[in-house]
């Protein structure tokens, strides 16, 4: 095998060109961004458009679109320009940010609802001084991967479990409880967090087990928690998974055995996956569902059945109140300076849908409830949409010295 | 005449040139810099996939665990130690090398189709214990806080790659380079024996060459770029993704090759370009967009084998034949 | 107490590897005898499982469902074999095997475009729901059900090969097709039945499961890289090692997944390198 050598002309040729290059890329420097105090204020919101969450992606943004709506389409007099992008996973979504920052000047980004595209895009506003508004749940986000620009209105797992659990074991009597935790950041946390009110209630966890995420297989599992016994199995599972977990565990026939519970939701979308045959008498957590007694939820569901015949899911939601509290903070900030409307949008106390919630300064976390639905039977339903009735809700979060979030 | 010489390297390479003038002026006529530099890197992982193809006529679906081979080590090396920017380079080529040598050699074993569905299982593999070691990887979350190093030669030179655009150039002169490093290997007699195994594997062994030996070291050269192109993706990027050893991401090669055109070396970089625009432009109109891409490919399977480039030299050989003779 | 868990999980194991059988009966033929690697072969399980959805939606009968989607799958699949794959024969093998890649990306799209990207809900017929239980044991009525009915298909699929005329074709195309072809037998319509009933079975496999495996765009593609991995350690062409690679694989995933439940999937394909390292021809492996 004859061995093929580099001429010195290739190299010289090669190196020529990159000498030029670098020069030249040197010399331009960073692309310069077209961004202005006047014209229009462009707003990116990268959702799973496409893939096996698009569903959650298409209602973010129904409640991202309904907000700007409701601001009359413009704040500071400008217009709001709207710019959506499919973020199905990290690399696309930082790379779709990269393309809105440099060629528009956008710096104000909405990100959902995966929680390794939210953490990768937060990465990317924090080196890049563009503020994300994240609609995933990880604790991560405003733990120890805070930072100065990113924001969070949904109640990280800590406050989630540390409703949905002693709500269990006060309303049903509960003793011991079956985990059921997906391989994923994300339900390690709950399942930390689980461990922890067990304990701090002198309650016993009978059993966990773990599945891969995407599993679609959960017999083993099921036997397991079935041969435990336990007062209750709690799923620590989200979006697919937990429907798969609770058709088979339905089909098992678990329910004679155990209470179910599901302790993170995404409400609406999700029971309607399943169906009221399957969901009567299961105890489920959630940010929000649309049953919320407070007159701005009122009024807001209303409009939203009104425009797309749905009861308003958790997602929307989601987008519809982030959105929203984006838009006031520029416009309290009079500025689309990204500090000015860090400074504003940071402990400030407004309406919301749930009441009065505020976005704290140390960890950019939104102090809100998190609540407990239980699900109806069909005999109890008021309409084909009616799955659940809150039981329960309070507001949960770690003092500030305690969260690893150092900004 | 040193003019003379000049003159016959520039006609020689009149392609090549016209490339490199084509990625000059890339970043500036694209509407966002980031968008050329991921035409570059893919550009450069497809290439390295044509030598496999479109030389040596082997059929692989493992390109992402080259890639992403490559893309993973960068980013552990730089997530923990931020180490010398070509020690990182090094580390990833050495570690994409060593893979290709291991794949390489299983899915040679026996002739046909086998060893390309054993690459497609390999790949799988490789996904699931990038999925699996968590802590290592990071799983499905992926590895982040991986900042840009610097360009850095110690004593010489400390460049901050921190701007898209430098970053660009700095991608593209690894690409320039790699790109003529691969002409050679093709041009090279090492290369025609390649092709020979395209062409007629029975003969080729019957003429005295160790097939399989070719195949495997054409495997590792794959490897090595294919590596390379990761590495960069993943300074690039400045996190590394599960979705990067993810047969997805070797399905996307495979068709930038196929619609650029096999076997050419330019058909891979029409096709890296024309996939990244056209899936840019698509995703912003319609969410379903891969349907398009995918009728688009089967098209090319049926109708324009040779890709984009196939169809661009069936014009010019059609024009040239029309062309009457000079005198 | 743990002697119950093993028996249940055998059990449980047996179920899934019956449907990792029925696929990879069917990719294994495609390959012995086209040499064709079917990336569609996914989507057809898809496509199974969504119009047991659709006709159980319109139709409220299951069964009826069962014997429809077979002919439904063989039909689409037939037709897609002669539009599209017929074209490329004679080519080199490696257009088809991406012409199959390129339908499998359009066919999950258009699942999508019809059906949304969210799973629908299915759950089994009333008559098949519940669990017979024995002793401290729980059997999903339904499961025993699909491991009944996987079984009889299975044996009639051995039974057509090995027993009949068409299906001696088969084992002698899956050793030799130029030598079948030079025989006198019109190749190309024994390819097209080849695809029809591989797809026909693939489909069937689809339905039969969604009850417990759900219906969703990706599951073809999620299953598809398992029965890859059935179809190595079984060995290639050959239709017994389809069967005894599904049933290792089934129970592999399963009795892990009571151990280490997120190494369950990894572990087939630690099994399957491990098989290629003693035996690189699978463990019945014949064509070359």
């Amino acid at each position: 095998m004859k061995k093929m050598h580099l001429t010195r002309r290739d190299f010289l040729k090669t190196a020529t060109m990159g000498g030029i290059g670098l020069a030249g890329g040197m010399g331009l420097g960073p692309r310069i961004a077209r961004s202005a105090e006047k014209g229009p204020i462009t707003i990116l919101n990268l959702q799973p458009f496409s893939g096996a969450y698009a569903d959650t992606g298409l209602d973010v943004s129904r409640g991202v679109r309904f907000a700007i709506e409701d601001f009359g389409g413009k704040v500071l007099g400008r217009e709001i320009k709207l710019i959506e992008r499919d973020a199905t996973n990290p690399s696309d979504s930082v790379r779709r940010s990269k393309e809105v920052v440099e060629k528009e000047g956008c710096k104000f980004i909405q990100v959902g609802t995966s929680s390794s595209v939210a953490l990768a895009v937060a990465e990317y506003g924090a080196k890049n001084e563009v503020i994300v508004g994240c609609h995933a749940g990880a604790d991560k986000i405003t733990g120890e991967a805070c930072n100065k620009f990113t924001f969070r209105w949904a109640v990280p797992t800590y406050g989630a479990v540390r409703e949905v659990v002693p709500r269990l074991i006060k309303e049903l009597k509960v003793n011991t409880f079956y985990t059921i935790t997906p391989e994923y950041v994300f339900g390690e946390d709950l399942l930390r967090n689980t461990k922890e009110v067990l304990k701090e209630h002198g309650k016993e966890l009978a059993g966990n087990s773990y599945h891969p995420l995407g599993e679609t297989e959960y017999s083993a599992i099921i036997t397991k928690a079935m041969a435990a016994k336990p007062d209750c199995v709690l799923f620590l599972n989200f979006g697919g998974d937990t429907v798969n977990a609770i058709k088979q565990a339905v089909n098992f026939g678990l329910k004679k055995v155990s209470k179910l519970c599901i302790a993170w939701s995404g409400g609406q979308t999700e029971f309607m996956a399943m169906g009221t045959k399957i969901l009567e008498d299961i105890w489920v957590g959630i940010q929000y569902y649309h049953t919320i007694d407070t007159p701005m939820n009122k009024k807001v569901v209303e409009a939203y059945h009104k425009k797309y015949g749905v009861m308003m899911p958790y997602t929307a939601a989601s987008g519809y109140q982030q959105m929203k509290v984006m838009l006031e903070a520029i416009k309290r900030a009079k500025s689309t300076d990204v500090k000015k409307v860090i400074a504003a949008w940071e402990d400030y106390e407004y309406d919301a849908l749930t009441g009065k919630e505020v976005y704290r300064k140390c960890d950019h976390q939104c102090l809100k409830p998190y609540y407990t639905v239980r699900c109806k039977s069909e005999a109890e339903k008021k309409a084909p949409d009616d799955f659940a009735e809150i039981v329960g809700f309070s507001k949960n979060f770690l003092p500030c010295d305690k969260t690893g979030c150092k900004m | 005449m040193k003019w003379d010489q000049w003159k016959t390297i520039f006609q020689k390479n009149l392609s090549l040139i016209f490339i490199l003038c084509i990625f000059l002026i890339l970043p500036f006529v694209l509407p966002y810099t980031a968008l050329a530099t991921e035409i570059l890197i893919f550009a450069l992982a497809t290439i390295a996939f044509d030598l496999l193809l479109g030389y040596t006529g082997i059929m692989i679906f493992c390109q992402a665990s080259f890639f992403g081979t490559g893309a993973y080590i960068t980013g552990l090396l730089i997530h923990h130690y931020q180490p010398n920017i070509f020690l990182c380079m090094g580390a990833a080529i050495l570690g994409a090398a060593i893979l290709a040598l291991c794949f390489g050699y299983m899915s040679t074993q026996r002739a046909g189709t086998y060893g390309v569905l054993l690459t497609l299982a390999f790949n799988e593999l490789i996904f699931f214990i990038a999925y699996q070691w968590k802590t290592l990887t990071g799983g499905s979350d992926g590895l982040r806080d991986i900042p840009r190093p610097n360009l850095e030669i110690p004593g010489l030179l400390n460049v901050n790659l921190f701007s898209e655009t430098r970053f660009y150039f700095f991608a593209l002169f690894f690409f320039v380079f790699s790109f003529i490093l691969i002409k050679k290997i093709t041009e090279s007699p090492f290369g025609k024996v390649l092709q020979g195994i395209r062409e007629n594997e029975t003969r080729t062994m019957a003429i005295g060459f160790n097939t399989r030996l070719f195949k495997v070291v054409a495997f590792i050269i794959g490897g090595i770029f294919m590596g390379l192109a990761g590495n960069l993706y993943a300074m690039f990027m400045n996190f590394v993704d599960i979705n990067h050893v993810a047969f997805d991401t070797s399905g996307k090669i495979v068709m930038m090759e196929l619609i650029g055109g096999m076997g050419t070396l330019f058909g891979p970089i029409l096709g890296a370009g024309i996939v990244t625009l056209a899936s840019d432009i698509a995703c912003a109109y319609w969410e379903r967009w891969l349907l398009i891409l995918g009728a688009v490919f089967v098209a090319f399977v049926l109708f324009a084998r040779g890709g984009v480039w196939g169809l661009i030299e069936s014009v010019r050989g059609r024009l040239k034949f029309s062309r009457p003779k000079k005198a | 107490m743990l002697l119950n868990l093993v028996i249940v999980q055998i059990f449980n194991g047996l179920v899934l590897g019956m449907i990792y059988v029925l696929l990879a009966m069917g990719l294994s033929i495609v390959w012995g005898m086209m040499n064709i690697i079917n990336f569609s072969h996914g989507l057809f399980f898809a496509i199974g499982a969504y119009l047991a959805y659709t006709i159980f939606s319109v139709t409220k009968n299951f069964f009826m469902g069962l014997i429809l989607i077979p002919i439904g799958t063989a039909l689409i699949g037939i037709l897609l074999e002669r539009t599209l794959l017929r074209r490329l024969y004679g080519l080199n093998i490696l257009y088809q095997i991406l012409m199959t890649f390129g339908i499998a990306l359009m066919g999950r799209e258009l699942i999508i475009i019809l059906y949304g990207p969210i799973g629908k809900s299915f759950v089994p017929p009333d008559i098949l729901s519940g669990t017979i239980s024995l002793g401290a044991l729980f059997f999903p009525t339904y499961r025993i059900f699909l491991l009944f009915v996987s079984i009889l298909l299975t044996i009639g699929v051995w039974l057509f090969i090995e027993k009949t005329k068409y299906g001696s074709i088969i084992r002698a195309g899956t050793e030799d097709s130029e030598m079948v072809s030079a025989l006198g037998i019109n190749i190309s319509r024994v390819f097209t039945l080849i695809f029809g009933l591989a797809m026909a079975i693939a489909g069937f496999g689809g339905g039969l499961a969604a009850p417990i495996r759900g219906v969703e765009p990706m599951m073809g593609e999620a299953i598809l890289g398992i029965c890859f991995a059935v179809v190595i350690i079984g060995g290639m062409g050959s239709f017994l090692g389809a069967i005894i690679g599904g049933v290792i694989v089934g129970l592999s995933q399963s009795m892990v997944a009571l151990i280490m439940p997120s190494a369950s999937i990894i572990v087939i394909f630690l099994v399957m390198a491990l098989i290629l390292l003693i035996k690189p021809r699978g463990l019945l492996g014949i064509r070359d």
